[in-house]
């Protein structure tokens, strides 16, 4: 067990080198993709579709009394 | 077997590392934790993977053109003046064993490996990458013993790597790097590659606390506090305590839960009152020479001990009993007062205020900026890890611990790159550009459009 953890994790750290060698380099604005990614932010924006969703929107004239 | 399948991915490793600066210096951090002496049984046992991993580093920064200048803030300059004084301090040394020259080579490895992130680790992804590579690291070791531990339902005694010393060691090392996987749990691009990192945490969790170790549980409490303290979501922060709290009390076997009891009766242990009785005796050699200390591991020595001991008495308004034998330091704080004096005291504690400074720095400078969350929670974790080291620490002898160097470093280095890119200059707009801008605002007020005035200008030529 622990030798497989160990080759496992040897394994993990030469994709995350070679991934690091890799994507120091792309061309700004390309975006950061693989295994080893991370976000850009936690909160991401909401759907399109939420966006509009009609039931959001403001009715006219105010709220209904 | 093993030790054939690792030297070839070691090899492999090796050309990503003169590829990239970046990817040198985290092989270098990756085998300095990852301790392969300690797993390695046949031919490549004796070999010197560290230095080969430094070199490539090292010829990867020089070779590498993306690479920005060193800077000196006072962080760096800390560290120097550190090296500095442990140099004179093992100069003038009162001891000649052998763990004083590793201890010197120790710590001189650390600084350097930290001096030669300056001109590579600058951005978000070789932050970024440095974490990634320490949670590899140290998590092999924590995710091994942890499974074992649960194997044998808590009958498994950890022997951690010599490199991290007896399990106390081990257990702090462990629980320093803890905050670095809930950040990557959260982080992480990949729902794949962030529950790896949660499984990862929980895991490393278990084998906190199945080092035995009563200042790693210590320092999980004070982690658990800060953790509630600057929280924004304290119920959620509850909860997990308390999951927590419970797996201690009903799932830990007893014999673990009779030591820990020991914390709360610290005057009758014996344990704890050997750590004072070091602890004066280091304070002793520090208040006889105070500019140079005694050297690594001076108390360790049989002959120096001799010559202080005659003097235990002068510092019994804490009554303890005379020590019998030569006693290892026990605490991060005494270590360093005991090896290099209180001007070595000194630059380590303004080294831990320089890195919770940085943190406060980092914090004011990024809240309220969604896109700087990251930095932000970063911060945090790292002063989580630093509230470890420090509560833990005031018992264990890991004073030249590599990892909270580097951490400390990690630290100035996110704060070097908040400041320079927050703080970075908008693109200032051309002045005629700013008039075009300004024209066409009048236009538009005046309700003309862009088609209303291209008509005028046709009406206005002249018609042949």
């Amino acid at each position: 067990m622990e030798i497989s953890l160990y080759v496992f994790d040897a394994v993990m750290a030469l994709l995350l080198f070679y991934w690091m060698s890799k994507v120091a380099k792309r061309k700004p604005g390309t975006p950061l993709t693989g295994l080893f990614a991370y976000r850009e932010t936690l909160t991401s924006d909401p759907p399109a579709a939420t966006k509009n969703d009609p039931r959001r929107r403001p009715l006219p004239g105010g709220p209904r009394q | 077997m093993r030790d054939l399948i690792f030297s070839v991915l070691f090899v492999c490793m090796i050309p990503a590392a003169l590829a990239l600066g970046a990817s040198g210096v985290m092989l270098w951090i990756w085998v300095a934790l990852i301790a392969p002496v300690s797993y390695l049984m046949g031919f490549a046992k004796g070999f010197s993977f560290n230095k080969v991993a430094a070199l490539a580093a090292v010829i990867g920064i020089l070779a590498d053109k993306s690479k920005k200048r060193p800077y000196v803030d006072t962080h760096i300059f800390l560290l120097l003046m550190l090296l500095l004084q442990c140099t004179i301090s093992d100069y003038f040394s009162l001891t000649d064993i052998s763990r004083a020259a590793d201890l010197y080579d120790r710590i001189t490895k650390a600084i350097i490996l930290c001096l030669i992130m300056l001109p590579v680790i600058r951005d978000r992804l070789r932050i970024h990458g440095v974490v990634l590579t320490i949670c590899l690291g140290m998590g092999m070791h924590g995710t091994s013993e942890a499974m074992k531990y649960i194997i044998t339902a808590g009958g498994h005694q950890i022997e951690p790597p010599s490199f991290f010393g007896d399990n106390n060691s081990f257990g702090l090392a462990l629980l320093m790097f803890l905050p670095l996987l809930a950040y990557l749990g959260n982080y992480l691009a990949q729902p794949i590659a962030r529950n790896v990192a949660r499984f990862g945490l929980a895991l490393n969790l278990i084998a906190v606390v199945a080092t035995n170790s009563r200042g790693a549980l210590v320092g999980m409490g004070a982690i658990g506090l800060m953790l509630l303290a600057q929280s924004k979501r304290k119920l959620h922060v509850l909860a997990v305590m308390a999951v927590v709290g419970i797996g201690l009390v009903f799932f830990t076997p007893a014999s673990w839960r009779e030591r820990m009891d020991t914390i709360s009766d610290a005057q009758s242990d014996s344990s704890f009152m050997g750590r004072v009785r070091s602890w004066k005796m280091n304070t002793l050699v520090a208040l006889d020479r105070p500019f140079f200390g005694g050297g690594f591991s001076s108390m360790e020595d049989q002959r120096v001990f001799d010559i202080y001991v005659n003097r235990f008495s002068s510092l019994d308004f804490i009554p303890t009993e005379d020590p019998a034998g030569p006693l290892a330091a026990h605490s991060i704080y005494f270590e360093i007062l005991g090896d290099t004096g209180f001007v070595g005291l000194g630059v380590f504690l303004a080294i831990m205020a320089t890195g919770f400074n940085n943190l406060r720095v980092i914090r004011r400078l990024t809240v309220n900026r969604p896109e700087w969350a990251w930095a932000t929670d970063l911060a945090y974790a790292l002063r989580l890890t630093l509230v470890a080291y420090a509560v833990s620490g005031a018992a264990l002898s890991m004073a030249y611990f590599e990892l909270y160097y580097v951490f400390t470093t990690l630290i100035s280095v996110l704060r070097k790159h908040v400041e320079t890119e927050v703080n970075a200059p908008k693109p200032q707009i051309r002045d005629d550009t700013r008039a075009q801008a300004q024209a066409a605002l009048v236009r538009a007020m005046n309700g003309e459009s862009p088609s209303t005035r291209r008509r005028k200008r046709a009406d206005a030529m002249p018609r042949v």
